[in-house]
């Protein structure tokens, strides 16, 4: 599967996550401080959960993020995971989330597996159309629900669950806007994840086949309009 | 520990919400009205301007379509919202995001048809840099 490199200058990605989650480990909750006194001098901010009725404490993850807000990482007793919301490009961001990992692996030391999550959450600001969204001029995506039923939305607001092998496929497209009404845009996330035969010695291939996954769907979804518009053509 | 936050952890939507509150939006309702909080209104209008391309419009009755996206920057002052692209020196305003972007079309149509008209030798300088681009700016009826 070819994998299309480029970084586009009017990228929406506004949130790139990847995550893993294993049987829980008690011992990473009384190690937490170990794995944060690793990376505390890029990521200084500790960010407690908030924990609400019916909720169990350990699940929930501390977050360890940059002083910018930038990028950090999540831990709990059953998952780790890094997100950037300035994407650097696959490699970088591949980089340092393996980079972290290690850090993380010195306090667990991790074995099996039992998922692992890529997400790429999309925000594309547009235009109205004669008062609809111009959802076709972004996206190849056919939402015609009936013949005569003409495919202009005023609002959008779908989830689609798909399989492609072993790789489940949650796509959200929903439109938004700011509460002044100033800003609208289509909200697009994409969550590629794997559940079954996983072993944290196989991530780097796990997160190269999701991130190959999440971002071919992506390159198939945009109009050569939109991916233009993408590469900085415009007035 | 240097700094201490709180975040919410609602599994789920909770997650989208964070994200979209950050980049300043939500859920747009289907089919509720959006409810607004006068702090959340007073936060939003300290943030940055949307920039969103715009490919076509209505104006005069007909539907056009631009070769080109012109970039609009959205932005709102007290009562009033504006859509101004700087490249074309253009801006349009109303009291919705709807009537400023009409606004705004129907100059970007009428200063297509204008520079279309004029003869090369009738601008220069800022005149000649704006008619070169509504001479490669194609608007076609749809």
């Amino acid at each position: 599967m070819e994998i299309k490199k480029e970084i586009y200058p009017n990228q929406p990605l506004v949130e790139v996550v990847f995550e893993i989650r294993f049987p829980g480990e008690p011992i990473i909750e009384s190690k937490r401080y170990e794995f944060y006194n690793r990376i505390r001098e890029v990521y200084p901010h500790v960010l407690v959960p908030q924990i609400k009725t019916g909720t169990f404490p350990a699940l929930i993850p501390y977050r360890f993020e940059r002083s910018d807000g930038l990028a950090g990482t999540m831990v709990a007793i059953d998952k780790f995971s890094y997100y950037s919301r300035q994407y650097p490009g696959y490699e970088d961001f591949k980089k340092e989330f393996l980079r972290l990992l290690v850090e993380f692996n010195k306090i667990c030391n991790l074995g099996k597996l039992r998922r692992v999550g890529w997400r790429y959450v999309n925000i594309i600001p547009f235009t109205r159309e004669n008062g609809n969204i111009p959802f076709k001029r972004f996206l190849n995506s056919d939402l015609r629900l009936a013949k005569n039923i003409p495919d202009e939305y005023e609002n959008l607001s779908l989830r689609l669950v798909s399989k492609s092998g072993d790789c489940s496929i949650t796509t959200i497209l929903e439109s938004t806007r700011s509460s002044d009404e100033t800003r609208e845009a289509l909200l697009l996330d994409f969550d590629c994840s794997r559940e079954k035969d996983l072993h944290f010695s196989e991530v780097e291939v796990y997160i190269d086949e999701s991130h190959a996954t999440a971002r071919n769907m992506f390159e198939q979804m945009i109009t050569d309009d939109y991916r233009k518009y993408l590469r900085g053509e415009k007035i | 520990m240097n700094t201490s936050y709180v975040y919410e952890t609602d599994e789920g939507r909770a997650e989208i919400r964070q994200i979209l509150d950050r980049n300043g939006l939500a859920p747009m309702p289907v089919r509720r009205k959006v409810f607004i909080f006068p702090e959340d209104r007073a936060r939003q209008d300290e943030q940055i301007p949307l920039v969103a391309p715009l490919w076509g419009f209505h104006a005069e009755g007909k539907s056009y379509k631009l070769s080109v996206p012109v970039q609009v920057q959205f932005s709102r002052e007290g009562d009033f919202c504006f859509a101004e692209n700087e490249q074309l020196v253009l801006y349009g305003s109303g009291e919705t995001i709807r009537e400023a972007l009409e606004d705004l079309t129907s100059d970007i149509l009428y200063f297509w048809k204008y520079y279309r008209r004029l003869s090369w030798d009738n601008v220069i300088g800022e005149g000649r840099r704006l008619k070169e681009i509504y001479e490669t700016l194609v608007i076609k009826e749809q």
